[in-house]
């Protein structure tokens, strides 16, 4: 059984799930953090120090750093709480139960996280990487506490979980596939970048400019692209310079081409013809300095595409339903279609 | 199970679509087999989701560095199945003339075999892959036999554009696809999810990890995943390799002796392995007395091209790709201002990679494509590009991997024949649009696909590396089977032809070792 919700800048999820083994069994396998990294793949390591414990987690070719506050209650409950890393607030709780039958036990997690004002549209991301990675931990598990009883702790070819998926390692791979970049490992504090009124609303409009709001939506417009745009920057070598540079020369050229000290003021049309001599590179060097302006561009692109159509909102306004297979994929594809309308009305 | 320490007969690198096939022919024959795959091993029902981005991580994304005159980094795909995960299962055989290119047409070079010696291959791995389609109806393919299942019904963009096809005088051919269109192998027939590029939850796109591997393992073989192959051994005395030396999952070296060794990991990572091998004997690379290793470096030049018509097509649903296939533009034609030629597939995929093969377009432009997707129908453009020495896969002198070892160069650029070729590609897609009802069409950049030539076989070991059943000519235990080994590209997809050769192979290098040719 599976609830999870989200409500502005928090998160809550819980999760119950039967395993066929005792409840010290599974608690011994709960309660052993240090050998998460065992059988769960997105763990590159765990290492404790008192009640404290250092996760270092990886999604795709990303490493994330955490630290955690443990508490166990032996045979019951192992109760954890960040002490730092990528969320500002997440505590949680392995509690174990007698199970649905004599042979199994029953294992819930729940998980608390908070962000802060700009978090909605990362808590839904996170939302929809937790639930899938939730699913992948409770079988990681289930497998772990069999292949014990078995004694068969070292078979390699049992299927762990998967790195993977995830938002930062999802743009990571394709930013490296893009353009080459190198892989970087850990993250950084949030940059001040973006919390500057200024380059806030200079990079809505630029995101704007990139997907326009028209007659048929908002565009990229309210979609959370500055919470995406200071997420990559912090686990992305490269980007918070990327982003300043072009903050400070998309002024520069708005004074140059249009006679106007800010980008924000220019009208759409000439926002338009300033990004499009952005990216054909028709630009002052000296301004963007090492920043090749078609990178910045292509960046731009890439964040503000994905955000566009991977939003659900878009989905629903474009006819594209999303996941299929658990509702029985489309045998119905070789016949005449119809916009999906009823998903559209009914979500 | 992370160290083998008894002397295997074979070892794998590479468990993707041709690793899985040796790895099978080989354990069901009696030999013991590991297989080394540096990606990790997936369980369908648990890692493959209805999500986009769960596409990536199938794909090989270590870093490689790029340069020439067009810079290219074609997919690979990583985890045990290979590419074979994230493909679309489109399994064209190549024409009967694609093995003699040179002596018709000239350019390039002849393949050592002919369509008739990989024929009864090409057969029995449709069979045990299980490959969909109508034989007989496309007029270009070799003679061959029956399908093992019948073909994947047109999905309703495809049934659109292929009244397009007919407008202009083509042929609308049913896509080979290795998805399952009845219940076959003890997997279901296709629910039309369409999320075939993210690993197919219901296996009803064949990977080797559903098919080929279980039933290696069931004869013995081991398949060690998350285990990266970084030398292949050599024993200069005996003239022989003896083994592979591996990181394991926590990067640990290790090593396994083996008699025999068998390199699949795709035509980068393949030369890029033998470079590394590099020893007293074979300074330039392990098995490179010709000089050839690395070079000739081919993929096909791609391109999509959207049209939007009135009516829904939803190319959401159904096969992402080829149940649709023309063809009438593969041959070569001395009317047009190139030689050889393409393949017309179906493809519309979700949202965010439809829109990502239209970064040419922005703004309002861009917008409106995406507005209307579900009226999208689509063409992939895959066509042949021409072999070039100036294009080569060597090791880069700067830039290391994660275990501090030099990483692929890609050194590549289109021939004036490739860019002329996918321009009357992208004509031809527009006009069948156009044709089909199409209000807009939209062309994407340019860009590449499957990855071959950088370790040619041929029958000359002055002009190859390995003869035509992938052996290196310089050492006997050694073998090659991957499109590494493609002397010319062919117009189609490379899986099915590779899979044959690894076949072909595979049972060459039971009837010799049985011989003891192989010691």
């Amino acid at each position: 059984m599976r609830t999870w919700q989200i409500r502005e800048n928090e998160f809550d999820l819980s999760i119950t799930h039967n395993i066929d083994a005792s409840k010290e069994a599974v608690y011994d396998v709960l309660a052993d953090l240090e050998a998460y990294p065992d059988f769960i793949n997105d763990l590159v390591s765990v290492k404790r120090d008192g009640d404290v414990y250092h996760f270092v987690a990886r999604a795709a070719i990303l490493t994330i750093p955490a630290t955690v506050a443990v508490i166990k209650t032996p045979g019951q409950t192992v109760a954890f709480e960040l002490v730092e890393g990528p969320v500002d607030r997440l505590k949680g709780a392995w509690l174990v139960e007698a199970g649905d039958t004599p042979d199994q036990t029953k294992v819930t997690l729940t998980v608390h996280a908070e962000t802060d004002e700009r978090g909605e549209w990362l808590l839904r991301m996170t939302g929809r990487y937790v639930q899938n990675k939730t699913d992948k931990l409770i079988t990681a598990f289930s497998y772990r506490v069999v292949e014990l009883q078995r004694g068969d702790v070292t078979a390699t070819s049992v299927p762990r979980t998967a790195p993977g998926g995830g938002l930062i390692g999802w743009f990571k791979r394709l930013w490296a596939r893009i353009f080459g970049a190198q892989a970087v490992a850990s993250a950084k504090p949030a940059s001040t970048l973006f919390r500057d009124e200024h380059n806030v609303e200079t990079l809505e409009a630029l995101a704007s400019t990139m997907m326009p709001a028209d007659e048929f939506d908002a565009g990229v417009q309210d979609l959370g692209f500055i919470s995406l745009a200071e997420m990559r920057s912090r686990y992305e070598a490269g980007r918070e310079t990327l982003y300043a540079t072009a903050l400070d020369a998309v002024d520069k050229m708005a004074q140059a081409m249009f006679d106007k000290p800010y980008f924000v003021d220019l009208t759409p049309a000439d926002r338009a013809a300033l990004l499009d001599a952005v990216r054909q590179g028709r630009v002052n060097g000296e301004v963007w300095g090492h920043v090749e302006p078609s990178t910045f561009f292509g960046a731009l692109w890439e964040d503000v595409i994905f955000l566009y159509c991977t939003h659900p909102d878009t989905w629903r306004r474009i006819g594209f339903p999303g996941p299929s297979f658990d509702t029985g994929g489309y045998p119905d594809y070789s016949k005449p279609q119809d916009l999906m309308r009823k998903w559209q009305a009914g979500q | 199970m992370n160290e083998i320490h008894e002397t295997v007969d074979v070892c794998i690198v590479g468990v993707g679509a041709c690793g899985g096939v040796v790895a099978k022919e080989l354990a069901e024959a009696g030999f013991s087999v590991v297989g080394l795959e540096a990606g990790l091993r997936y369980d369908p029902g648990v890692d493959f989701e209805n999500d986009e981005a769960e596409m990536l991580k199938l794909l090989w994304s270590g870093p490689r560095v790029t340069s020439g005159q067009d810079p290219i980094n074609p997919w690979s795909g990583t985890g045990v199945g290979g590419g074979t995960l994230v493909w679309c299962g489109v399994t064209p055989r190549f024409h009967v003339n694609d093995f003699r290119r040179a002596s018709i047409e000239g350019g390039g070079v002849d393949w050592p075999l002919t369509y008739a010696d990989l024929a009864p291959y090409y057969d029995q791995v449709e069979a045990d892959f299980g490959v969909a389609g109508e034989a007989g109806e496309n007029p270009w393919e070799g003679p061959r036999g029956p399908f093992p299942m019948p073909p994947v019904p047109f999905s309703y963009q495809a049934q659109a554009l292929a009244r397009g096809v007919e407008k202009v005088g083509g042929h609308a051919l049913h896509g080979p696809l290795a998805i399952t269109s009845v219940a076959y192998g003890g997997r279901e027939a296709c629910n039309g999810c369409g999320f075939c590029m993210q690993g197919c939850r219901s296996k009803a796109k064949s990977t080797t990890l559903f098919t080929h591997v279980p039933q290696a393992e069931a004869r013995g073989a081991r398949i060690l995943s998350e285990s990266t192959a970084f030398r292949i051994e050599y024993d200069a005395q005996r003239s022989r390799v003896n083994g592979v030396s591996y990181f394991d999952a926590e990067g640990t070296a290790r090593h396994i002796s083996a008699r025999l060794v068998v390199v699949a990991a795709h035509a980068v990572e393949t030369p890029r392995l033998l470079l590394l091998s590099a020893n007293n004997t074979f300074p330039e690379g392990l098995a490179n007395s010709s000089g050839l290793l690395g070079k000739n470096f081919m993929a096909h030049p791609t391109c999509t091209v959207t049209g939007l018509f009135n009516e829904p097509l939803n190319g959401f649903k159904g096969p992402v790709m080829g149940d649709l296939l023309v063809q009438d533009w593969y041959e070569t034609d001395p009317q047009r201002d190139f030689v050889r030629g393409y393949t017309l597939e179906k493809f519309v995929p979700g949202p965010f990679f439809y829109a990502s093969n239209m970064m040419n377009l922005w703004g309002a432009e861009l917008k409106e494509m995406i507005r209307y997707y579900a009226h999208a129908g689509g063409w992939w453009v895959c066509g042949e590009g021409l072999t070039s020495d100036k294009n080569s896969v060597t090791l880069d002198p700067e830039v290391k991997d994660k275990h501090g070892l030099p990483v692929a160069h890609l050194t590549h650029g289109w021939a004036e024949n490739d860019v002329r070729l996918i321009q009357h590609g992208i004509q031809q897609s527009t006009e069948i649009l156009e044709a089909a009802g199409a209000w807009r069409v939209q062309a994407g950049p340019v860009s590449s696909a499957h990855p071959m030539g950088t370790v040619r076989m041929g029958d000359d070991p002055q002009t190859s590396v390995v003869n035509s059943y992938c052996q290196s000519h310089d050492i006997p235990n050694l073998f090659v089977t991957d499109t590494s080994v493609f002397p010319t590209g062919g117009g189609a997809n490379t899986t099915l032809t590779a899979m044959a050769i690894a076949l072909r192979a595979s049972h060459y290098i039971i009837e010799q070792a049985r011989a003891g040719e192989l010691d």
